[in-house]
């Protein structure tokens, strides 16, 4: 990793030469994925990512460069060109931010007492580990999926090991060490029936070491993808219509990031491009949603110790009993909107420039047990996986792809059905959410944006809503 | 750097029974800005070197990717290709390389530059078109991407491409109610972009959508933008793949010689196009690249070859062994593939279909799409299409089909070609006229 002295080479070049502020980030990532087709290793990518992200700012405007060659002379030339760029490139006319001092940082502030964050000591390091006892719980898997049922002719099974070691220190006089370790196993059971292949998947993990497999039931999450599997392979297809649509908890949290969890964003925010602008203090959902991001939840998936600017994590009530409360924030999205950062700035590697992000975002509890929510449903749609979306903040138009999913009629789940697309608007879909459950869960997955890749956890007790637009292919 | 580099980790290796090693060497030089409502957002600029090595140890194959050259990882990297050689017991077979020098001297445009064009189009776009509030997102990039394959016994085999991209989303509002809509450009270099041409052909379709709404669920004839087309092919030419036949996971196992489409429709592989953004002259396990026809008036003509599938059915790779990125092992993906057919201009073709939907908007495909079965059902806008004229903006609605039947289905195809760039490859697909899709809408 770079010495602190480097670092504060680096912030001096960039304050003399004009920036507001300026932030290195110093990555050092062990990175292992590797893919178990049946029992065989597929594919087994293993490495260290490692490189400096330089940020810059002047006014609100960001100058970002990286490199993977930490030698001082590169990484000093490379804010010299971050800098020039800041000079001639400015459109504005006016970047100086008042109350700014220009001059030497070192001489005028200097890094406070690296903050130094790790894992608890119970972690079991894959990196320490044998690759053949690292994939043990892989193994496990497949042979619990495969067994599940003689339908079941494949198990795909991926384990990703990853410890990351960053320092971000900048002219504001943050300097942290943050280790994040996170394991997880992504499993995938594909059934067959003639010619007709479907799959299923089930993916826990956690901000853990390789001890976090002695915690779980891996056979069971390996079950639990082949009865998917099967189970969609003699779903019938879905007809596609409005009708009332009960999400299962877990993953189904999934319709909340993407309804209105991306345009909480302060990315967004910022450029007046979301249709949550404006409104903090209004009801913008029905009075039984409570939506949380909370990136602190102790060895989550989607946790970190701090944030990719060197913000602790927190507790983040975005919305609380149908009233918008925050916004996610980041040092340069809160400036240009005048809000205060909330720990939420991520980006997957020294590659993407950090913004506000989601970590584990979650539905509150509410009163009603699952079978009443159902048991109250005269005729919908009930959705127990989810396999991803995506959203349009601008518009809050958003769509997500579902896989189990089963039709309810007279108040009982019925017949399962496939290739089920939900669509809506997130600003009127969080109105007409109207039974919240008391089954909370949480589960993990990934979200992909500007930033990068992110590992975050979706989370919700079962939800209904009063209306969406179901689309099928039957 | 990276000549040391080979040199030191050879020695390394080679004492510890590492040998016939392979250097897989990636060169990523990028700029990147993005610009809104005339300030610069954030200005980038980038350059990783990066690595990934394969080795022999007892005759079975290892891999590590190298980000750091730091001469205290080697023992680290080296034991992780010997314990994957003696987990995996994958026999090592040592790629055939012929030297080859095919790099290009390029130099990335300037941020300055691209500043300079984009807050000047976003300009002169904004004040042309009243309705449009803003572009949301407007970012163009440059990358130069050098490739280099080596061996420990000298052999070189070097290959450098550059290409360009613009991404725009514009909204525009219309009593309280935003619409967006988001283009991407490719090009071989920025200069080559028309970014006013581009804005304005956006702005004018946010504008145009303005007062969107769904249509009532049923069957309806569409026609698809030649955008959607290069997004679908991304995802769906996997079936091609011969290690997707090899696991039962391709639709098109067994189609051989077979009508897989109709008689208008051509798939051609050209890694030397006119015009591509990823012109390749050897794929990334060193084998030389060529044209090729998947399919030939609808039928299916050939299956795509990396070395390793190659060998499974005792043929030559059809030099399609590309990677996703450095890291990755070679996959089967294309350089730039093709669909042409009938060279109709989409307004022949709107008037062809006369009533129907022109759908030139599908988002989350990456989740609603299904590689393995073909089925998608995509959240979709675009117009009506009456008396073979746009009559209106649609969305909300989901647009639903199975890509392998679909493809049967084409009554139609336009020349309004585009070219999009994925890790998979890059794709060329002018719209096309499908006879009917399920739509779900009120």
């Amino acid at each position: 990793m770079l010495s602190k002295s480097m670092i504060e080479d680096v912030l001096d070049e960039a304050c003399l030469r004009g920036a507001d502020f300026a932030e290195v980030y110093d990555e050092n990532t062990f990175l292992q994925e590797t893919q178990l087709n049946q029992e065989e290793i597929e594919q087994s990518l293993t490495g260290r990512e490692c490189g400096v992200g330089i940020r810059v700012f002047k006014g609100d405007s960001c100058y970002y460069g990286y490199t993977n060659e930490k030698s001082e002379g590169v990484i000093q030339r490379l804010t010299r060109d971050l800098t020039k760029s800041m000079k001639d490139g400015s459109m504005t006319g006016d970047f100086v931010k008042s109350g700014s001092v220009p001059g030497n940082f070192r001489m005028r502030d200097g890094l406070f007492e690296k903050k130094n964050y790790t894992m608890g000591k119970e972690t079991a390091l894959a990196s320490a580990m044998p690759l053949g006892r690292r994939l043990e719980p892989a193994k496990l898997a497949i042979r619990a999926g495969m067994a599940y049922d003689e339908e079941i002719v494949r198990m795909r099974v991926k384990l990703t090991d990853m410890e990351q070691l960053v320092q971000i220190a900048n002219t504001e006089g943050i300097y942290v060490q943050d280790q994040r370790v996170k394991t997880r196993l992504y499993m995938t059971s594909f059934a067959q029936s003639g010619t007709d292949l479907q799959s299923g998947y089930y993916g826990p993990g956690a901000m853990r070491g390789h001890d976090y497999y002695d915690r779980i039931d891996v056979e069971a999450a390996a079950r639990e993808a082949s009865r998917q599997a099967k189970t969609i392979l003699h779903a019938r297809e879905c007809q596609g219509g409005q009708m009332s649509v009960v999400v299962d908890n877990g993953f189904g949290g999934l319709l909340f990031h993407e309804a209105c969890g991306h345009s909480l964003e302060a990315t967004v925010i910022a450029r007046d491009s979301s249709e949550f602008c404006g409104k903090l203090g209004t009801q913008v959902a029905s009075d039984v949603v409570t939506l949380v991001d909370d990136g602190s939840i102790p060895n989550e998936w989607g946790s970190l110790h701090v944030d990719d600017e060197g913000m602790p994590t927190q507790r983040n009530v975005l919305i609380e009993q149908g009233i918008l409360k925050s916004y996610l924030v980041d040092q340069l999205n809160g400036q240009r909107a005048k809000l205060a950062p909330t720990g939420s700035a991520r980006r997957q590697n020294y590659k993407y420039i950090p913004t506000a992000r989601m970590t584990n975002t979650y539905i509150a509890p509410g009163d009603h047990a699952p079978e009443e929510i159902i048991g109250a449903t005269e005729h919908g749609l009930y959705v127990r996986t989810i396999n991803g979306g995506s959203v349009d903040p601008a518009t809050g138009d958003f769509n997500f792809s579902a896989g189990e999913c089963y039709m309810i009629e007279h108040g009982r789940i019925g017949m399962p059905v496939r290739g089920v697309t939900l669509i809506g608007n997130g600003g009127s879909v969080l109105k007409k959410v109207d039974m919240v459950g008391n089954d909370f869960d949480l589960r993990q997955g990934y979200c992909f944006a500007s930033s990068g890749a992110l590992f975050i956890d979706a989370g919700q007790p079962t939800v209904r809503i009063s209306s969406m637009t179901v689309g099928g292919i039957g | 750097m990276t000549g040391t580099f080979i040199r030191r980790f050879s020695k390394a290796a080679y004492e510890k029974g590492i040998e016939r090693l392979e250097f897989y060497v990636e060169k990523v030089q990028q700029v990147s800005v993005e610009v809104y409502q005339g300030t610069v957002q954030s200005s980038q600029l980038s350059e990783v070197t990066a690595c990934l090595v394969r080795g022999a140890y007892h005759g079975f194959a290892g891999t590590v990717s190298v980000e750091s050259f730091s001469e205290s990882l080697f023992e680290e990297e080296l034991e992780t290709i010997r314990e994957l050689a003696e987990l995996s017991r994958t026999e090592f077979v040592a790629s055939t390389l012929v030297p080859c020098q095919n790099k290009k001297i390029y130099t990335l445009t300037e941020p300055e530059e691209l500043i300079r064009k984009m807050t000047e189009s976003e300009k002169k776009v904004i004040g042309a078109y009243p309705k449009l509030k803003k572009f949301g997102q407007l970012v163009c990039a440059e990358q130069i991407c050098t490739r280099s394959i080596l061996n420990d016994e000298g052999v070189c085999m070097e290959d450098s491409s550059r290409h360009a991209v613009l991404e725009v989303r514009a909204e525009a509002e219309k009593n309280d109610v935003v619409q967006t809509v988001g283009s991407t450009y490719y090009a071989g270099e920025a200069g080559q972009i028309d970014m006013e041409a581009i804005l304005s052909e956006t702005a004018a379709e946010t504008c145009g959508i303005l007062g969107a709404k769904p249509v009532k669920t049923g069957r309806y004839p569409v026609i698809l933008k030649n955008k959607i087309l290069c997004e679908m092919l991304s995802i769906f030419t996997s079936a091609f793949g011969a290690d997707n036949v090899h696991k039962n996971l391709s639709r098109l196992a067994g189609k051989k010689g077979e009508q897989i489409a109709a008689a208008i429709v051509n798939l051609i592989e050209e890694p030397d196009l006119a015009g591509g953004i990823n012109n390749r002259t050897f794929d990334d396990e060193g084998t030389a690249t060529s044209k090729k026809e998947l399919v030939k008036d609808g039928v299916m003509q050939m299956y795509l070859y990396n070395q390793k599938e190659a060998r499974k059915d005792g043929c030559a790779s059809t030099g399609n062994g590309f990677k996703l990125n450095y890291k990755s092992e070679p996959e089967i993906y294309v350089s730039n593939l093709k669909l042409v057919g009938e060279e109709k201009t989409r307004a022949e073709l709107i008037r062809e279909m006369g009533t129907g939907l022109f759908i030139t908007e599908c988002d989350g495909m990456f989740a609603g799409a299904d590689a393995v079965t073909g089925d998608f059902s995509l959240i979709s806008k675009g117009y009506r299409i009456e008396g073979g004229e746009i009559a209106g903006g649609v969305n909300q609605i989901t647009v639903a089909g199975n890509f392998f039947e679909m493809i049967k289905e084409i009554s139609g195809i336009s020349n309004d070609y585009l070219i999009t760039g994925t890790e998979r490859g890059a794709y060329v697909a002018p719209s096309v006229f499908v006879k009917q899709l399920v739509v779900s809408g009120t």
